[in-house]
């Protein structure tokens, strides 16, 4: 037994603590739908005799009541970089499946509207012209084949117009970036003082966490703990924060999509200039996009486009027009300079009568040229086949794409599953607790009410009156 | 905290959102298959389907194509058979009247003279009929950019180069008819207008020669027949093909349908199927969320 009034010390730490514990639950219950809200608990720990040990005036005791030791944030550092990790890597599938979706809907196969009909088209339209022998075969067949022109130069030029709207987006997520981790910096910065002083920063920590998932999703960047309750956020081998300092980045390499290829656009340190390897996160996928999937099969549009010069022309040129000279090349460049492309292929004739269709020279209505042009359509490796195989490919690329995404999108789900288990607040738990802090809270006070009886018996009541 | 898997508030509202938006998602891609009819509108949903698919449209189109050649080419051909048919009767007249003036018997000058009027009036019409056009070209010139596949004087005004329609894969038939293979003229045959004017200055001036007019007429009427008959062969040939064509059409539009035709009854019941499985997610989400602690204390 310690001093007389001892006991109401006890009862008011225990008031004091409960007290405590009654506000944290309810901070809890206030943020119960805030995103990235990690829940609180406060620990209580029991304050024990003091420790000096003496002779006489020994301390007899129970113990000095309850205190709140700290306000823990519940939350697992091994769960919360699994979900900064699976975050990245979904944000890089995402954006290789939506670019791949969308040079798919730049052709539009299967239709009987797309790239393949005009040929087939253009075909149907040489055989009309082997049919007949004035010239409205001849300007049908002209009108055709610059559908298919039309076709293709629109496809590569959307494609161009889609590599350059990415490229913007990429510099876009540059500067989101950049933003971030120049806040992340500053809380690191404020999370020290505070650790360093002994006060709870719950809420700091809060705001940087969701930070560092921002990043994450945006770049595939991970946390690595620190000292004093700071992180630095790593982005490969490259650290963007380092304790109290944030570094920048910028987007390098060719703006032209024309020119683009492996490694052409590249995050760099800014400044320094030294690349960044950024294989996860939004980043990730849209350097991907920019520098493999849209000129790969740029490249292959291009390549069509090309195949249908070397199996045209040689034809036409080996027919007689209707003026009785030899055939112009039938598809060219509309530039006049290098090789075709699906952007500058054009027709190469001016009117019907330049149609090569007669295969003897002079004056003859002969159409066998057409006719022996429009047999290219069963060449086997042909355009149509070329054709073929280049949206089949596209086809189970976009197919894979999809079904990675799917699949990181479960794991993905997962993650976030588990660490919300972990840190959500869940109302029911905290009702519970509301009721056992409240009845502890109304026992500690039933506590100090029965010690004041009991002292008010002992000095009012003890040796008073006669 | 970590033996039993703890379960908070929200992340049953997220389950029963995941589920919800799972079955939204399934339904609408059963409704949109039996609202186009298609099976599958990219080509990341079938890769190899969509290659069937582009592969079976580019037949249908060049079947279709075939088919048109031959109906073209079958119109030819008629129109050389008629004209030769019509060609083979005159050749017969001309025949009867050449026996006619042989006979010595109708011997007067007068009579000859009028056998021979008409010998040179089948001469004109057997030209008219060697000038047979369609379409403004003559069927029996070649490609020849002239009018006329004979002249007056009866000399070949075309030339030998082959008019011919594609009706399958590999397969070109020749539709025209080089005029000199039915009238003769080449390669010293005997030339039929040549011939008639001979037999009408013989029937003027010289009635015995026309013995070998006679066995000339007869080469000539085999010409001819012998002509007709590799039209006729030609025709079948172009009609056999035709049809080959309309079948090839009919069953790769059976092909292309099965590939990326909806399957209507499958569709219809996974609809079903689908909506009742929504109808439980709504359902389940419903009573679930609304359950909570509060609503029970005090």
């Amino acid at each position: 037994m310690g001093s007389t009034f001892s006991g109401l010390n006890t009862a008011y730490s225990a008031l004091v603590a409960q007290r405590r514990a009654l506000e944290v639950t309810g901070q809890n219950i206030a943020n119960v739908n805030t995103p990235g809200y990690t829940r609180q608990r406060a620990t209580m720990e029991s304050q024990g005799a003091p420790a000096v040990p003496a002779l006489h005036s020994r301390y007899e005791g129970a113990g000095d009541g309850v205190k709140v030791t700290d306000i823990e944030r519940i939350t697992d550092t091994f769960l919360v970089n699994r979900q900064q990790a699976e975050r990245g890597k979904l944000g890089a599938a995402e954006e290789r499946s939506a670019t791949l979706k969308r040079i798919e809907d730049v052709l539009t196969e299967p239709s009987d509207t797309g790239i393949a009909d005009a040929l087939d088209n253009v075909f149907d339209g040489l055989d009309n012209v082997a049919k007949g022998t004035d010239n409205a075969p001849r300007a049908a067949l002209l009108a055709s084949a610059g559908a298919l022109t039309d076709d293709l130069n629109d496809a590569s030029a959307s494609l161009d117009a889609d590599w350059r709207n990415l490229h913007g987006n990429l510099t876009t997520v540059v500067e989101e970036v950049n933003t971030a981790a120049a806040s992340i910096s500053e809380l690191n910065l404020a999370i020290r003082r505070d650790v360093q002083s002994g006060i709870p920063a719950n809420e700091l920590l809060d705001r940087r966490d969701a930070l560092v998932l921002k990043l994450s999703d945006l770049v595939g960047a991970t946390a690595k703990q620190r000292e004093n309750g700071m992180v630095d956020v790593v982005v490969g081998t490259t650290a963007l924060v380092s304790g109290i300092s944030a570094s920048k980045i910028a987007v390098a390499g060719t703006t032209d999509p024309r020119t683009a290829g492996d490694g052409s656009v590249q995050i760099v340190t800014s400044p320094g200039g030294t690349a960044v390897d950024v294989p996860n996160g939004k980043a990730g996928g849209t350097l991907d996009s920019l520098n493999v999937l849209i000129p790969k099969h740029s490249a292959r549009l291009d390549a069509f486009a090309q195949s249908l010069a070397d199996a045209f022309n040689p034809a036409h040129q080996a027919g007689y027009d209707a003026a009785g000279a030899p055939g112009k090349p039938f598809f060219v460049n509309g530039t006049g300079i290098g090789p075709v492309t699906a952007g500058t292929i054009r027709l190469g004739l001016g009117g019907p009568g330049e149609v090569a269709a007669s295969a003897y020279s002079g004056a003859n209505v002969d159409t066998s040229n057409a006719g022996k042009m429009a047999k290219i359509r069963e060449q086997v490796g042909g355009p149509s086949a070329n054709y073929r195989e280049l949206v089949t490919d596209l086809g189970v690329e976009s197919q894979t794409a999809t079904r990675r995404l799917d699949t990181q999108s479960d794991v993905s789900q997962k993650a976030d599953s588990a660490v919300l288990s972990t840190s959500g607040v869940d109302t029911d738990e905290e009702m519970t607790n509301l009721l056992a802090f409240q009845r502890g809270y109304e026992a500690a006070a039933r506590v100090m009410a029965t010690i004041d009886g009991m002292l008010d018996t002992l000095i009012n009541r003890t040796g008073v009156g006669n | 905290m970590t033996s039993m898997s703890r379960i908070t508030y929200s992340q049953l509202g997220q389950n029963s959102l995941r589920g919800i938006q799972g079955n939204l998602e399934r339904l609408g891609k059963s409704q949109d298959q039996l609202s186009t009819g298609l099976a599958f509108s990219r080509a990341s949903e079938n890769p190899i389907g969509t290659a069937s698919a582009m592969s079976y449209r580019s037949d249908m189109k060049q079947y279709e194509q075939y088919k048109r050649n031959a109906d073209d080419g079958a119109t030819w051909l008629q129109e050389s058979d008629s004209a030769l048919g019509s060609a083979l009767d005159l050749i017969n007249r001309a025949n009867d009247l050449v026996l006619q003036g042989k006979s010595t018997g109708s011997g007067s000058g007068a009579s000859r003279e009028a056998l021979a009027k008409e010998v040179e009036q089948l001469r004109e019409g057997l030209l008219n009929i060697a000038n047979t056009t369609y379409l403004g070209r003559p069927i029996f010139g070649g490609t020849t950019g002239g009018s006329v596949a004979f002249n007056a004087d009866g000399t070949f005004a075309g030339d030998a180069n082959p008019v011919t329609r594609s009706v399958g894969r590999g397969v070109d038939v020749q539709v025209n008819t080089d005029g000199r293979d039915a009238f003769g003229g080449k390669g010293g045959a005997p030339d039929v207008f040549k011939l008639l004017q001979d037999v009408a200055a013989n029937l003027r001036t010289d009635p015995d020669a026309l013995g070998g007019d006679l066995d000339d007429l007869k080469a000539v009427h085999r010409n001819v027949t012998d002509t007709l008959a590799d039209i006729g062969a030609r025709a079948n040939r172009i009609d056999n093909m035709r049809q080959a064509a309309i079948d090839r059409v009919l069953a790769t539009s059976n092909s292309l349908n099965d590939v990326i035709g909806t399957d209507m009854v499958e569709s219809t019941i996974n609809l079903q199927m689908q909506k009742t499985a929504y109808e439980a997610a709504l359902g389940t989400a419903g009573k679930v969320l609304q359950l909570s602690l509060t609503s029970f204390l005090r």
